[in-house]
């Protein structure tokens, strides 16, 4: 089936007027008719209800599912707060090293890296492996 | 006219999420990057939202509140290149910004690219929008007004016009139409809500005409305090005596603020009438009642409502202090007590089974005399405590069997002293379109999910990291952070020896690498700038998917260093490496101990607490709720009006019958029969049933 693009979005603001969510998804479309996702979670809190609302938590996460039935499980299971640190330290570390040296750069402008490939896939699979 | 009571659960809906024509109907069907790479130009953008009754949707395209951000373009204009980023980003922002003002929304954006050109190389976008949408002031509470299912308002929604005619017969009065109107203003002012409803027939009339004002605290222990005066004027006939009175009432009710721990809401108020009644019908005994006379009231009030996912209870208590007379002189006391169950259970997936239940009690003390339209009278019709006032106490017993206010005790036509009624429906859809189509719901709903547990995880760090014990991990570590500067220096001394291996530099440049990365995640600490709190400890201290923590490979770096040294190196120099490298293995070992005696357990569940709410929406979003439904209705009442019969006879009355359930998503329209069970000479065999319910739905 052809891949079409989808975008949901819920928000909620809790019945104590403090917490408030959104739960943004996203699905493009690769060049090759692959999916890709976008996940983007926003809690916002305050003290009372008379206070401005802060960002507690903010997340934005793009993710390559293709045919990988790990990758799948990762976008329905959801992600651990260990994964979000690895992909959000270690593994954009990476990513913008690579970025700013050029090194592996395709025609495309796109960079490609085999160790980063790796540290990727291999949350996915931790999770397929769960 | 049970309006405060229909309208209070109200939710505005918006936009329907069930699409009349296919979801995707694309027509250029190759992925966006291809139109994006072979350069086609947008030529044409435009928002659809089908069924988009109150046009907010359009109000956002046309006005700020929707940012496209297709480059070069704006919803009115066009000639931008087609870019997929921003054309998926474009979708993003609508389904955001619809949802902004709800409690909660579901927004979903259909980006379509649609009459694609070959040739001219261009292309239109389409933004397909579907939304539904519970304002922030609707969530279970009943004292703010919302718009009926006609409503008129202005562009910028300063003032809404709404209206809801009726039409209904029963066997007392006969065919009775009216309707009411409502003009709301969204201005502060101490009078912004009036509203008229009236109903007639051959038989009865009902007029009532209100003008209100109200005010919100937030920080107050109420949250609402509304006042108003209303005008009330009946002729509604009981069987044996047509009961009609006149009044003007001035009434002030509050509402506290939420209790956050036990979820309970108090509303209390009071009113003072004044008026008369001339009733007529067959001659009373002065010790029961008088049919004409003044009538004068003071009403007070208090009541509470609870509500948690899709069930809710209310209960209260009314006084009513009244007299007969044109003077304050004290001719009779009423006790009213409310009390109702509402639920949904859902046996199985958008089949929710529901129980609603009323239950009703009064009792009339005499001091003096009593006027006919004090006294309790049953039937198909419901009499407010206080006329419009929001907190809608009931002051008769029901009974659907019964058409009107035809319900009497067996002792006398001039009605009861005391009563007590329970009123039941039991409804089961057979035939449902979910609100949520399968196909959007098969889509996403695991996403979701797995977005939820995502949010849950994140949540929880984010309370961990506001602990003491991970604040000492952090402060541990940041003193460690000299150390690290002083190895930079010091290895920068030994890459500038000439000795210097190219092993020895390959090495100090793994160890510079890793060091940089050891100072952006030192950098972060205390500073929460990712996405998980925990991100910069954890990039510290733990390991993933087969690589080494940082301060590990830091570490095991500085080892490579020694290992190359030759005997040129100094070995001031090499005691200096081996000891750091020491040190960073000890610090590591140290504070990955300290992260993982830190029990979260308190944090995990306060975390699973705050997603306990979003999680049940999404649920009662994709498993429960219908766009429409049909429903096989049961309904059961029971009530009796005292005083009981000198003779022994029970003297509880039963009304039971079938009915229809017509659901539109949280509106229901019940139509049915309520039969008189074990009906007595002269009674109608029973009543027609009419009823309209907002439903809460979260």
């Amino acid at each position: 089936m052809a891949c079409r693009e989808l975008v949901v979005n819920l928000a909620v603001l809790a019945p104590n007027d403090t917490q408030q969510f959104s739960f943004g998804l996203t699905r493009g479309c690769n060049a090759d008719d692959t999916e890709f996702w976008v996940i983007d979670f926003v809690f916002r809190d305050r003290p009372d209800i008379t206070s401005d609302f802060q960002d507690r938590v903010k997340l934005h996460v793009q993710l390559n599912v293709e045919d990988n039935a790990s990758a799948q499980k990762l976008l329905s299971e959801g992600l651990t707060g260990q994964d979000i640190s690895f992909l959000s330290g270690p593994v954009t570390n990476r990513a913008q090293k690579l970025a700013t040296s050029g090194n592996g750069l395709a025609a495309d402008g796109t960079t490609t890296d085999a160790k980063l490939a790796n540290m990727v896939q291999a949350v996915a699979d931790q999770h397929a492996a769960a | 006219m049970q309006r405060g009571r229909l309208l209070s659960c109200l939710t505005v809906v918006i936009g329907l999420m069930c699409p009349s024509a296919p979801l995707f109907a694309n027509v250029c069907s190759r992925p966006g990057q291809f139109y994006e790479i072979y350069g086609y130009v947008v030529t044409k953008i435009t928002v659809q939202s089908p069924l988009d009754t109150s046009h907010l949707v359009q109000r956002y395209a046309d006005g700020d509140g929707l940012s496209l951000k297709v480059r070069g373009s704006t919803p009115s204009s066009s000639g931008g290149d087609f870019v997929n980023a921003a054309f998926l980003e474009s979708a993003s922002s609508i389904a955001a910004s619809l949802n902004a003002a709800d409690r909660v929304g579901l927004s979903v954006v259909i980006p379509i690219k649609d009459k694609c050109d070959e040739i001219a190389k261009s292309i239109e976008v389409v933004y397909r929008v579907y939304h539904v949408g519970m304002p922030v002031q609707a969530l279970g509470s009943t004292e703010y007004l919302q718009a009926p299912p006609v409503r008129i308002t202005n562009r910028n929604g300063a003032w809404l016009l709404s209206t809801q005619p009726a039409i209904g017969y029963d066997a007392s009065r006969h065919l009775f139409a009216g309707g009411d109107v409502e003009l709301h203003s969204s201005k502060k002012a101490p009078i912004d809500d009036f509203y008229v409803a009236g109903y007639g027939s051959s038989s009865s009339m009902q007029l009532q005409a209100h003008f209100s004002g109200s005010q919100t605290w937030r920080r107050a222990p109420i949250s609402l305090l509304q006042w108003g005066v209303t005008y009330v004027d009946e002729d509604l006939p009981t069987g044996a005596y047509a009961v009609s009175q006149r009044q003007l009432s001035a009434r002030l009710a509050a509402v506290s603020q939420p209790n956050d721990r036990l979820g309970l809401v108090f509303h209390f108020g009071g009113a003072v009438e004044g008026g008369n009644q001339k009733s007529s019908g067959l001659p009373i005994p002065t010790s029961v009642g008088v049919l004409r006379s003044p009538l004068g009231s003071l009403k007070l009030y208090v009541g509470s409502s609870w509500t948690r996912h899709a069930t809710s209870l209310t209960g209260s208590y009314g006084l009513q202090l009244g007299t007969a007379h044109s003077g304050a002189e004290l001719d009779f006391m009423k006790h009213i007590v409310n009390g109702s169950v509402s639920t949904r259970l859902l046996p199985i997936s958008h089949h929710p089974l529901s129980l609603d239940a009323d239950f009703r009690a009064g009792w009339l003390i005499s001091q003096g005399r009593i006027p006919i339209s004090a006294r309790f009278f049953g039937g198909d019709i419901s009499t407010p405590f206080i006329a419009g006032d929001p907190w809608g106490i009931q002051s008769n017993p029901i009974l659907r069997s019964f058409p009107g206010l035809t319900f009497a005790p067996s002792q006398g036509l001039y009605g009861g002293t005391s009563f007590a009624s329970v009123s039941t429906n039991i409804s089961y859809p057979v035939w449902v379109k979910p609100l949520v189509s399968d196909e959007i719901g098969q889509e996403v709903t695991p996403a979701l999910v797995g977005q939820l547990n995502t949010g849950e995880a994140l949540l929880a760090d984010s309370y961990v990291a506001d602990g003491a014990a991970y604040k000492a991990i952090e402060s541990l570590l940041l003193t460690h952070q000299p150390s690290m500067r002083d190895l930079r220096g010091r290895l920068n001394e030994i890459k500038k020896e000439s000795a210097a291996s190219r092993v020895l530099l390959g090495a100090i440049s793994d160890t510079f690498d890793d060091l940089d990365n050891a100072d952006g995640y030192l950098g972060e600490l205390n500073k929460r700038t990712s996405p998980d709190a925990m991100q910069p400890v954890r990039s510290l201290l733990v390991g993933e998917a087969h690589l080494n923590s940082c301060l590990s490979a830091l570490a095991g770096d500085v080892d490579a260093v020694e290992l190359a040294m030759s005997g040129a190196v100094q070995s001031a120099d090499r005691r200096y490496i081996h000891g750091v490298a020491m040190e960073f293995r000890d610090l590591q070992a140290t504070a990955l101990a300290q992260l993982n005696a830190i029990n979260r357990s308190a944090e995990d569940a306060k975390a699973k607490k705050s997603l306990e709410y979003p999680r049940h929406i999404l649920r009662e979003l994709t498993d429960s709720i219908n766009l429409s439904s049909i429903s096989p209705t049961l309904l059961f009442d029971v009530a009796r009006l005292g005083p009981r019969p000198s003779t022994g006879r029970s003297d509880l009355r039963y009304g039971a019958g079938p009915a229809i359930r017509f659901g539109l998503i949280n509106l229901d329209f019940t139509v049915g029969y309520s039969f008189n069970v074990r009906r007595r000479q002269g009674e109608s065999p029973g009543a027609a049933v009419f009823a309209l319910k907002f439903e809460n739905l979260f």
